[in-house]
C-alpha cells in the first residue's frame, strides 16, 4: 500500500537530489586548490539545479500554469547568475 | 455616510504613513538610522547637529500619531464583521490597535527628550536615543499579531461574498514573517539585525509601507462589500445585524 | 458541499488528453512563497557581498563549521520533502492512514533538523564561535536562525496537515490549504538547499 505510493517520479527525483547533494559536498570539500570556477559553477549550479527539481516535482510546478512555472524558472536562473556572478567578480 | 467616513479612515491611515516618512525622514533626518555602535559622544553630536530638525519633526509626530486610529478602527470593524460579533479576535484587534500610535509617539518622546537639552551628559542622551530605536524598530509584536489574526480571518471567512480575497491572507502572512526580525535588535549592535540593519530595519520598513498601501486598498474594497450587503438587506427588509 | 476532485498527476488517468494545468495550493499562496524566496534571495546576495569584503576570513571561518551536521540536515530535509509529497499523493488517493504515517515521518525529520541545529549551535558557542565574533559567524547565525524560524512555522504547518490528513473528505478549499501547506514545507527545504552550500561549501 505505502510502497506503491513511492513508485513515482518524486521518489526518483529524491534519489537524484541526494546524489547531487553528495556530489556538491565532495566538490565543495576539495577546497583550496584554486578551483574557484568549479565552486561557483558546480556547487552553486548544483544548488540551483536542486532548487529547480524541488519546485517542479515536489511543489508540483511542472503541472502549473506556464506563467507560474516560468516565474519559478526565472527565479532559479537569476539566483544562479547573481550568486555565481558575485562569487566570481566581486 | 458610513461608506464615506470608513473610506476616509482607510485613506487617512495611508496618508499618515506618508506623514510619518516625511516627519521621520525628511524633517527629522532620523532615517537612514544612526549607528548603534556609535559612542555616546558621537550620538550626542548627532543630536546637537540635528537638534531642531528632530525636535520639530518628532513634535509633529507626537501630535499626529493618533490619526492612525481610525484606520485601525476600520480594520477592527472588518474583523468583527467576519467574526460575527465582538469576539476575541475583534477585541484583540482593538486592543492592539490602541498600542499602534504609541509605536510612533512614545519613541518620539524619547528622541525629543534627547534633543531637548543637547548640552547635557552624552551618556544620558545615548540612553534616551537607545530607547527611541528600541521602541521604533524593536516593538513589532502588536502589529505582527494583528496581521496574523487578520490573515486567519481572511481564511475562515465563509460568507458568500467575503470581505477580502484569499490572496490577501497570504500577503499578510508574508508581511508578518518579514516584520518579525525587528525584534532582534536588542541583541546586536552591528550587522543586519542591528537597528540600522538590512533585515531588522530596511526590509521591515519597506514591507510595512507596502502593507499599508495594499491594506488601504483592500479595506476600501471591503467597505464596498459591506455597503452592498447593507443595501441588499435593506431591499429585502431584513434587520441590520448588531454593531 | 461538492468535493472538488483534483485531477491526479503522476500515474494517473491517462485517458484524458492532457491534464489541465493546476496551481499548487491556490494563486494567493504564491505571493507568500515567491515573496519569501525573493527576500531570501536578497539575504543570500547580502551574504555574498559581505564575503567579497573579506574572502579569506570567510573561508577560514567556514572551515570551522560542522560540515557533517550541515550535510546530514540537508539529507534530512530532502527526505522530509519526499515524505510530504508522497503524503499528498496518499491523500489524493484516499489512503488516509498512509498519509498520516508519512506526515509523522516528515514531522520527525523536521524535529531531527531542529535537534541537530541545537547541537550545532551549542557546539559552535562552546568552541568560542559566536555571532559577535566576525562577519561570517554573524551571518551564519542570522541566516540559519531566520531559516530555523521558518522550520518552526513549517513544523506547525505539518501538524495542521496531520489533522487534515485524517479527514475522510476534503473540500476544494481545504485541499488547497493542504497543498499549500505542503508547498510551504518544500520552501523550507528549498531555502536550506541554497543555504547549505552557500555557508558550508562556497566561501
Amino acid at each position: 500500500m505505502t510502497l506503491s505510493l513511492f513508485r513515482a517520479r518524486s521518489t526518483v527525483v529524491w534519489v537524484v537530489l541526494v546524489v547531487a547533494t553528495l556530489v556538491s559536498w565532495a566538490v565543495g570539500s576539495e577546497h583550496g586548490t584554486g578551483s574557484a570556477i568549479a565552486i561557483a559553477v558546480v556547487v552553486l549550479g548544483v544548488a540551483v539545479f536542486k532548487v529547480r527539481y524541488v519546485g517542479l516535482d515536489f511543489m508540483e510546478l511542472r503541472q502549473a500554469p506556464l506563467l507560474l512555472r516560468g516565474m519559478f524558472e526565472c527565479y532559479c536562473v537569476v539566483l544562479w547568475c547573481v550568486l555565481a556572478g558575485m562569487y566570481l567578480w566581486l | 455616510m458610513h461608506v464615506k467616513i470608513e473610506k476616509a479612515a482607510a485613506r487617512l491611515g495611508l496618508a499618515m504613513v506618508g506623514g510619518f516618512l516625511v516627519m521621520f525622514w525628511f524633517i527629522a533626518g532620523l532615517i537612514p538610522p544612526m549607528n548603534p555602535s556609535d559612542s555616546a559622544q558621537q550620538t550626542a553630536q548627532i543630536y546637537v547637529d540635528k537638534e531642531w530638525r528632530i525636535r520639530i519633526g518628532l513634535a509633529l509626530m507626537i501630535l499626529f500619531a493618533w490619526l492612525f486610529a481610525p484606520f485601525f478602527a476600520l480594520l477592527s470593524r472588518q474583523v468583527r464583521r467576519i467574526e460575527g460579533y465582538w469576539g476575541v479576535m475583534s477585541l484583540t484587534q482593538v486592543m492592539l490597535s490602541v498600542t499602534f500610535p504609541f509605536g510612533f509617539s512614545l519613541c518620539a518622546l524619547f528622541a525629543v527628550a534627547a534633543a531637548y537639552r543637547p548640552e547635557r551628559n552624552p551618556d544620558v542622551t545615548q540612553a534616551l536615543n537607545d530607547m527611541f530605536w528600541f521602541i521604533f524598530v524593536g516593538l513589532v509584536g502588536p502589529l505582527i499579531t494583528q496581521v496574523v489574526i487578520l490573515a486567519f480571518c481572511v481564511f475562515i471567512d465563509k460568507r458568500e461574498v467575503p470581505s477580502f480575497p484569499r490572496w490577501f491572507g497570504y500577503f499578510n502572512i508574508w508581511y508578518a514573517i518579514l516584520g518579525v526580525p525587528g525584534c532582534a535588535i536588542y541583541l546586536f549592535k552591528t550587522g543586519p539585525l542591528a537597528w540600522n540593519g538590512l533585515f531588522a530595519f530596511w526590509i521591515p520598513l519597506t514591507v510595512f509601507t507596502i502593507w499599508m498601501i495594499v491594506t488601504t486598498v483592500m479595506l476600501t474594497k471591503a467597505v464596498d462589500v459591506e455597503a452592498a450587503e447593507r443595501e441588499k438587506r435593506a431591499a429585502s427588509r431584513e434587520w441590520e445585524p448588531a454593531a | 458541499m461538492n468535493q472538488v476532485t483534483l485531477r491526479s498527476v503522476v500515474g494517473g488517468d491517462r485517458s484524458s488528453a492532457k491534464p489541465a494545468r493546476h496551481v499548487p495550493g491556490e494563486p494567493g499562496l504564491w505571493i507568500l512563497l515567491f515573496g519569501d524566496m525573493v527576500v531570501f534571495g536578497v539575504f543570500f546576495g547580502t551574504f555574498m557581498y559581505q564575503r567579497s569584503l573579506a574572502p579569506e576570513l570567510f573561508d577560514a571561518s567556514r572551515q570551522t563549521l560542522s560540515l557533517g551536521i550541515g550535510l546530514a540536515n540537508t539529507l534530512i530535509l530532502l527526505t522530509s520533502s519526499l515524505f510530504v509529497v508522497t503524503a499528498i499523493r496518499a491523500i489524493r488517493s484516499s489512503q488516509r492512514l498512509a498519509a498520516r504515517w508519512l506526515l509523522v515521518g516528515a514531522l520527525a525529520c523536521g524535529l531531527a533538523f531542529v535537534g541537530l541545529k541545537v547541537v550545532e549551535y551549542t557546539a559552535k558557542v562552546h568552541e568560542g564561535n559566536t555571532p559577535n565574533q566576525n562577519a561570517f559567524y554573524l551571518y551564519y547565525f542570522i541566516l540559519t536562525g531566520l531559516h530555523l524560524f521558518h522550520v518552526f512555522i513549517g513544523i506547525v504547518v505539518l501538524v495542521l496537515l496531520l489533522t487534515q490528513a485524517g479527514k475522510s473528505d476534503l473540500s476544494g478549499t481545504r485541499m488547497a490549504l493542504v497543498e499549500g501547506g505542503a508547498c510551504f514545507w518544500h520552501l523550507v527545504d528549498l531555502l536550506w538547499i541554497v543555504l547549505f552550500p552557500l555557508l558550508y561549501l562556497v566561501s
